[in-house]
């Protein structure tokens, strides 16, 4: 194999994930290193000598790949509105769901012995929902739901059409970073009710405001959990909805 | 002295690139290298490789815009300026003059005093 066949496969090897735009760059680079042992022939030098002093000319492949991927970096206020965006519609999901969860338990028979009256003691927000009347919690969780939802879907259409950037792993790991710690600080805190009695597990009698932290708990570590498992699809360059293709030659035609 | 080179031109080579695609008129990577390095004097003796990051990012920013060489007997991504590049070509010609000529009135003095 000649060296300018292994330096391209070097270079492929490091465009790996960058779509359209590393084919580009790897095309270019093939026909760039062609000419320049062209020129070390037309020079006299041997083929070995021109094809070594074409690739030394070029610069190395990890520098270049990497100097690429900065170049398709997004702009910064892209991913802050994309982070924005996927903690507030999963923010708004997860409470929609411990809403709803919490109204199904405190309807729940082994829950109306167990200290369903001490639920809205001092507290506000989810604990209450299960205390309250049941309807209009029902319908505040499918509105905080359904709220999520939307704004979810209208998240993903953005992104679709480029106009936010897609969620890279980074935002990923922060969102989950922060439902995780979210979904950590409502089990070791005192009950969502408010009301700390010290015979329970966590140091909390095992009661309804303890099963009310415990699905907060549960839904935010499970959010945490599916948003680290998404894999984003990692859309390289503008997005150009005739062609329906991402990269810089879409935007250019 | 090519650190030193290398470290200056990270932050000119796009408006380097700019100034070489206004003089060659449409060329490709290898062409631009070469008038660079030919109108320079050999001064700009960059790795070849980092100038197609470079154009990559003019190109999105609409600096200039490239198509496949129509006919050519390999695959060859020609680029041009466009309008806006012309435009910001212009603009930064003027801040490079200006700049250069407020560091030449400072280095061009004699240093006084260091050869006692």
């Amino acid at each position: 194999m000649s060296e300018v066949d292994k330096y391209l496969d070097d270079m492929f090897d490091r465009l790996s994930g960058t779509g359209e735009a590393g084919r580009r760059t790897l095309a270019e680079t093939e026909d760039h290193l062609r000419m320049g042992i062209e020129e070390g022939l037309a020079r006299h030098l041997s083929m070995h000598e021109a094809e070594h002093e074409a690739v030394a000319r070029f610069g190395s492949p990890a520098s270049i790949a990497r100097q690429l991927r900065r170049s398709y970096r997004p702009r910064w206020w892209r991913p802050a509105l994309t982070a924005a965006w996927l903690i507030a519609s999963l923010g708004l999901v997860a409470l929609g769901t411990s809403y709803l969860m919490s109204v199904i338990d405190a309807a729940s028979p082994a829950l109306l012995h167990s200290g369903r009256q001490s639920l809205c003691t001092g507290s506000t927000g989810v604990a209450c929902a299960a205390s309250a009347s049941p309807w209009a919690n029902v319908v505040a969780g499918l509105v905080l739901l359904l709220t999520g939802l939307i704004l979810l879907a209208a998240g993903w259409l953005a992104i679709h059409y480029a106009w936010l950037a897609a969620p890279g792993r980074r935002i990923r790991r922060l969102t989950a970073a922060l439902f995780g710690v979210a979904g950590l600080g409502l089990l070791v805190s005192p009950p969502l009710t408010g009301v700390p009695r010290m015979d329970g597990i966590l140091g909390y009698q095992q009661g309804a405001g303890w099963r009310v932290s415990l699905i907060a708990s549960a839904v935010a570590m499970l959010t945490a959990i599916v948003v680290l498992a998404t894999r984003s699809r990692v859309q390289w360059g503008p997005y150009d909805p005739r062609s329906r293709r991402h990269g810089p030659s879409a935007a250019g035609r | 002295m090519p650190i030193f080179l290398g470290m200056d031109l990270r932050g000119h080579l796009e408006l380097l690139l700019l100034g070489a695609l206004h003089a060659t008129g449409p060329a490709h990577g290898y062409a631009l290298i070469a008038a660079l390095r030919e109108r320079s004097d050999g001064t700009f003796h960059l790795p070849e490789g980092t100038v197609y990051p470079a154009l990559h990012r003019l190109e999105r920013d609409g600096l200039v815009a490239s198509e496949w060489e129509v006919g050519a007997p390999r695959r060859r991504r020609v680029y041009r300026l466009t309008a806006e590049g012309s435009a910001a070509l212009q603009a930064k010609r003027r801040e490079w003059t200006a700049f250069a000529n407020g560091v030449q009135a400072i280095l061009a003095r004699p240093i006084v005093g260091s050869m006692a």
